[in-house]
């Protein structure tokens, strides 16, 4: 293994906060496009003693700030490796996987992209490393303000979900639906976004009042420019994020490496800090 | 005519009258200015100053800014390539100008028919203009200048596009136009080719680098040229067909 | 190769191998690289059509949802085409055929939405006419919502594709032969007779081959319909959405529908090239 020439790809760049708050929605596609060409276009490079090896992550587009923040801890602690994302809907990583993408690790938003995989024994049994709960958001401006879920359907109120294909989009109808907010809101169904990031996107430009994301979306770049209306705890729903190593990863023991870390007292910190829940 | 047209770096100077029925023959070497004064006549370039008066009414005067568009100037114009409009039948680029002039259909059906048949345009009179013989489409340009009942005709090198055996034809053609009773009240001639204005007019203007250097009767001309370029006009007077012949 | 030269008179012998010599290898390196081409464009098509599911095609082509985004993504497709043509071609004159101080930024402004991202585009529609767009309360005003509406999926879809229209007529305007309009004035026709049986008659190639190409690029349009539009079943989902979406849920769909959308835009290009190619023979 060692000597062997590396396909290096660019490492996507990670997008500033402030680029992040305007193409929230389109970050996660843009990475993954960068992430794809930097695979089909990396060029070779011998690999010099001591350079940290690429370990490639594919992980859900959910994951990107948490991932992001908690990259340089594990860097640290295994400075043998360089981590590369490449971060979209879990359904776009699991095809681009299925057709032969080379990964290292793939996390999850969902556990039927994870089954997709396992089906294809393309991984290693998988470990459930996160949880997120949903969150109602709507623009600040709302007027008059959204009080309780019911108010979704209320005439004229623009919503937008994520497309029941994607499992944010599943999760917020079914957890409309324990709410009894469902289907009576569907009249007000404006837009089916294509990932969870395109909804923030929508509601944080004004042109949707309300929306139903993760708790994680809510990142502090955004949280002060929307507001969150918590589910009451009788929503039991909740989504799994499930990691495993790729079968074919160029780098099985640096993956095993980054799966332990992400259940490390450190790491496990970072996460709850961004909103997610850990086992 | 008395103006001064401003082209580019170009300025055309020049000052002239036609009688009633004149054919004037505007002779010069190339760049002497004679498309800018055709371009100027047909109100398709402005004038920097002077004016151009036709049949009593004025047509334009660059000091008080008047300037009759094109189409209400009374000139029909034969142009260098004949210019005619590709997709259109020889029928419908005759009748262009009358149609134009919003002329009732039968009244221009009745002008386009005449046209056909007095220029021998019959048998050809619903092909596309771009499929023609040059010789044909010269023809065509002629009629369809003509149709609009010009008071000034004005030929920019009609017979250029010609080759040799055509042109002899086409010449006496035009000159039968011109002498017959639907000519126009004048006509001017732009060419570089003794021979051709020969034929049509001794009515001559000599025209070098934006400037007259000579107006008459070709003979008078031929007594006391006005510059050089006159004089070799002359000389060929003997070898003008042959020399015409190689030009092509 | 020479042995055939010598067989020939001497002079015509060294122009033959003259071209073999200097021609030779750069016609075949050509050849190689125009292989090379179209194999990188035949392969993901092959590929493509390779993959299609055929088995119940049909069946999953003619689902409400499906028949919905190929009727939303035509319709939204030839408004584009229209809107372009409606206001391309007066910029187009603009541009080829006016000179005034700023021109080329005015060029450079028009041709800005075929470098832009689609989705940058998306939100600069947004920042325009969204709600709180610099029009926005304008519209509203006048119950006029552009965004996560059917018009809306038309004007993403127009913002991306009339520059292609712009600047193909604009070549045309600049080389369409100015000596007819001439002539046409000449006889006395108006501006608009001009225009009418002179300039637009010889313009006709760039009208369609402008209008072919916004027309393709507005049916492929993705990025500023999502962003601007949004995306709904029947109202802003047209075919590149359904295919994105389909993706996630039912891949062997999304390539279905991506060929779909692949023969409909051939069916028309190739019909439109024949036409083309039978427009500048007149010229």
């Amino acid at each position: 293994m060692s000597g062997r020439p590396l396909r290096r790809p660019h490492p996507p760049q990670p997008t500033g906060p402030a680029g992040r708050r305007s193409g929230a929605f389109l970050a996660g596609r843009a990475l993954a496009l960068v992430g794809l060409l930097g695979l089909l276009a990396g060029c070779a490079v011998e690999r010099g003693l001591g350079d940290p090896v690429d370990l490639r992550v594919f992980a859900a587009a959910s994951l990107t700030e948490a991932f992001e923040s908690l990259a340089p801890d594990f860097e640290a602690a295994q400075p043998g490796y360089r981590l590369v994302f490449n971060f979209a809907g879990s359904d776009a990583l699991a095809t681009q996987l299925l057709e032969g993408a080379r990964a290292d690790v793939f996390a999850a938003a969902d556990e039927r992209q994870m089954a997709r995989l396992i089906e294809a024994q393309l991984v290693e049994p998988p470990r459930t490393f996160v949880h997120n709960r949903l969150a109602l958001i709507t623009a600040l401006d709302l007027d008059p303000p959204l009080r309780r879920p019911s108010d979704l359907s209320r005439p004229g109120l623009r919503l937008v979900l994520a497309g029941p294909e994607v499992p944010a989009g599943r999760y917020a109808r079914e957890a409309l639906r324990q709410l009894g907010a469902w289907p009576a809101a569907e009249v007000n169904l404006v837009s089916e976004e294509l990932d969870v990031k395109g909804v923030v996107g929508k509601v944080l430009l004004g042109e949707a009042d309300a929306g139903m994301v993760y708790v994680s979306d809510v990142t502090p770049a955004v949280a002060g420019e929307l507001s969150t209306l918590a589910l009451p705890p009788s929503v039991s729903l909740r989504a799994s994020y499930p990691a495993a190593r790729l079968r074919a990863a160029p780098e099985p023991a640096g993956a095993d490496a980054f799966l332990d870390f992400l259940f490390d007292p450190q790491a496990v910190t970072a996460l709850r800090a961004r909103g997610f829940e850990t086992p | 005519m008395d103006a001064r047209v401003r082209r580019g770096a170009f300025e055309l100077r020049l000052a002239f009258e036609l009688a009633e029925g004149e054919t004037l023959a505007v002779l010069g070497p190339n760049g002497a200015g004679k498309s800018t004064l055709v371009l100027a006549l047909a109100g398709l370039l402005r004038l920097d100053e002077g004016r151009v008066e036709l049949a009593g009414r004025l047509l334009e005067d660059a000091e008080q800014g008047d300037c009759r568009p094109p189409q209400r100037r009374g000139i029909g114009v034969v142009f260098q390539s004949h210019r005619l409009f590709p997709q259109l039948s020889v029928r419908q680029n005759l009748g262009y100008g009358l149609r134009a002039r919003r002329l009732p259909a039968e009244a221009r059906r009745a002008i386009e028919e005449a046209w056909l048949a007095r220029l021998d345009l019959g048998s050809i009179a619903d092909v596309r203009a771009d499929r023609l013989s040059t010789g044909q489409a010269q023809r065509v340009a002629l009629a369809r200048a003509m149709a609009i009942r010009p008071d000034l005709l004005l030929l920019d090198e009609p017979f250029a596009a010609l080759d040799a055996e055509a042109r002899p034809s086409a010449i006496a053609l035009l000159a039968d136009v011109l002498a017959g009773p639907e000519a126009p009240r004048c006509a001017l001639l732009v060419t570089h080719e003794a021979e051709v204005a020969r034929a049509l007019t001794d009515h001559w203007l000599i025209l070098e680098g934006g400037r007259v250097t000579g107006r008459g009767r070709a003979e008078a001309i031929a007594a006391a040229p006005g510059s050089d370029y006159a004089r070799s006009l002359l000389r060929d007077r003997d070898e003008a067909r042959p020399r015409a012949a190689t030009n092509r | 190769m020479s042995r055939i030269g010598l067989a020939r008179p001497r002079a015509s012998a060294r122009r033959a191998l003259g071209r073999l010599r200097g021609e030779g290898p750069a016609t075949l390196l050509l050849l190689l690289l125009a292989g090379l081409g179209l194999a990188f464009f035949g392969l993901p098509i092959l590929g493509l059509v390779l993959r299609v599911p055929w088995e119940g095609a049909l069946a999953r082509l003619t689902r409400p949802t499906t028949l919905d985004a190929l009727r939303l993504s035509l319709l939204a497709s030839l408004w584009a085409t229209a809107l372009a043509l409606t206001f391309g071609f007066p910029l187009a004159w603009l541009l080829a055929r006016c000179e005034f101080p700023g021109r080329a930024w005015l060029r450079a402004l028009v041709m800005l939405p075929m470098v832009l991202p689609p989705v940058v585009a998306g939100v600069a529609l947004l920042t325009a006419f969204g709600r709180r767009g610099l029009l926005g309360p304008w519209l509203s005003a006048r119950g006029v919502e552009l965004p996560f509406s059917t018009a809306g999926a038309v004007l993403a879809a127009t913002f991306v594709a009339a520059p292609f229209l712009v600047v193909t007529l604009e070549a045309g305007l600049s080389s369409a032969d100015w000596r007819l309009e001439e002539a046409a004035a000449s006889l006395g026709a108006s501006r608009w007779m001009i225009l009418r049986t002179v300039t637009l008659p010889a313009l006709r190639p760039s009208i369609l081959a402008g209008a072919a190409l916004a027309w393709a690029r507005a049916l492929g349009e993705f990025g500023a319909t999502i962003t601007f539009a949004g995306n709904l079943a029947g109202r802003t989902r047209t075919l590149p959405l359904a295919v994105f979406q389909a993706l996630q849920s039912d891949p062997d769909a999304a390539v279905l529908l991506g060929a779909l959308l692949m023969a409909v835009s051939l069916a028309v290009l190739v019909a439109l090239r024949g036409q083309l190619l039978g427009g500048p023979a007149r010229g």
